[in-house]
């Protein structure tokens, strides 16, 4: 089982849209400038408005991606406090499979009947598991959800899902960025399958998916997913562990038309914004 | 005892919480460690999707997944 996009082209995609990004943040700059300099409203209305739109999406983005930065930070200072209040010896059990797996330096254990497991940290990743899971699981399947969250911790995961969904914010005002973004976050959740079921079977892991998915939802979690990707998602999983490969994953036609529609908008406005700075000293067309 | 907040609950969010964890307890819990237990799931849900890998969401299952499931396995 293993993935399509290969990591040269996976670099080359997130290269992309970071120069997007970047470009458009730059652009947001200029608009400023522009209106500083020229006063609103512009020369003509079209101007006005095509400076105006690249502004007034810069905006939106940059509001967006400040939320979603300031939640992961504050998700963070959250985690480490309750670290710090709840850990607790890591049982020995566990212990013996994460030294196997080569992550017993990175796992933590916290106190709760809730059974979970996660990778945290953006810079330092690691491995939190709830006593609640060593109950709820047998030793095989505690292996097969360390190897699941070890090989997030390999490919520094909760960097990535933090960089998509910075991504997806910025682009709010495009309905295929969050589809990306939710893409990219199950195509590292089927990378993760690949590896724990490589590494425990795939009956065991299906054992693991089975029981901590049937537990009933947390209120306080499924408000903080308001997109309901979580059955969907594990569907995939599913049919990735049935078929042993990654089911094709394909956007909404409403969603592409509306992304392009926008777009349409979007870069004509662009190129109206740089071209307006010939009237700036030092203008870049 | 009372449903778990769902859509039809007359629950606050609060109460929901904490009935959620006494009922998946299923034994009677001192306050203090249902208080833990709601603060491992703020966290968590504080966190949300940001910058947290979380090996599975719980979700109501559906029927035929459940047993998409069962026959993954008993392929053992």
């Amino acid at each position: 089982m293993r993935g399509k996009l290969g990591l040269p082209a996976r670099l080359s995609c997130w290269g992309l849209l970071l120069l997007a990004v970047l470009a458009h943040a730059a652009l947001a700059v200029l608009a400023v400038a522009e209106f500083a300099t020229m006063g609103w409203p512009l020369p003509t209305w079209f101007d006005t408005g095509a400076v105006t739109l690249v502004l007034a999406t810069a905006a939106a983005g940059l509001a967006a991606s400040t939320l979603v930065a300031a939640q992961a930070a504050a998700g963070a200072r959250a985690l480490r406090a309750l670290i710090r209040a709840g850990s607790r010896p890591v049982p020995s059990f566990i212990q013996n499979e994460a030294a196997v797996l080569g992550c017993a330096a990175r796992l933590d254990v916290v106190a709760g009947e809730d059974a979970f497991a996660v990778t945290y940290g953006v810079i330092r990743p690691r491995i939190l598991v709830s006593t609640g899971l060593t109950t709820a699981l047998t030793t095989a399947e505690i292996g097969a959800v360390l190897a699941h969250e070890r090989e997030h911790l390999r490919r520094r995961d909760p960097l990535r899902l933090l960089a998509g969904r910075l991504f997806a914010a910025w682009a709010c005002y495009l309905p295929a960025a969050r589809w990306l973004a939710g893409r990219a976050a199950l195509c590292h959740e089927l990378a993760a399958d690949r590896a724990a079921a490589g590494r425990a079977g795939r009956a065991v892991l299906a054992g693991a998916l089975l029981k901590l998915a049937s537990r009933p939802a947390c209120p306080a979690i499924a408000a903080a997913s308001p997109t309901g990707d979580g059955p969907r998602s594990l569907e995939a999983r599913v049919t990735q562990l049935e078929a042993g490969r990654p089911p094709r994953q394909r956007p909404a036609v409403s969603r592409l038309l509306a992304s392009a529609g926008t777009l349409a908008l979007l870069v004509p406005a662009s190129l109206c914004c740089a071209a307006m700075s010939q009237f700036l000293s030092g203008g870049v067309l | 005892m009372a449903e778990q907040g769902g859509a039809g609950s007359t629950l606050g969010p609060l109460e929901a919480e904490v009935m959620a964890v006494l009922w998946h307890s299923g034994k009677p819990l001192p306050v203090r460690e249902v208080a833990a237990e709601i603060a491992v799931r703020g966290v968590l849900a504080e966190f949300g999707d940001a910058a947290l890998a979380r090996f599975v969401e719980r979700a109501e299952l559906d029927p035929r997944l459940r047993e998409r499931l069962r026959r993954l396995m008993e392929q053992q």
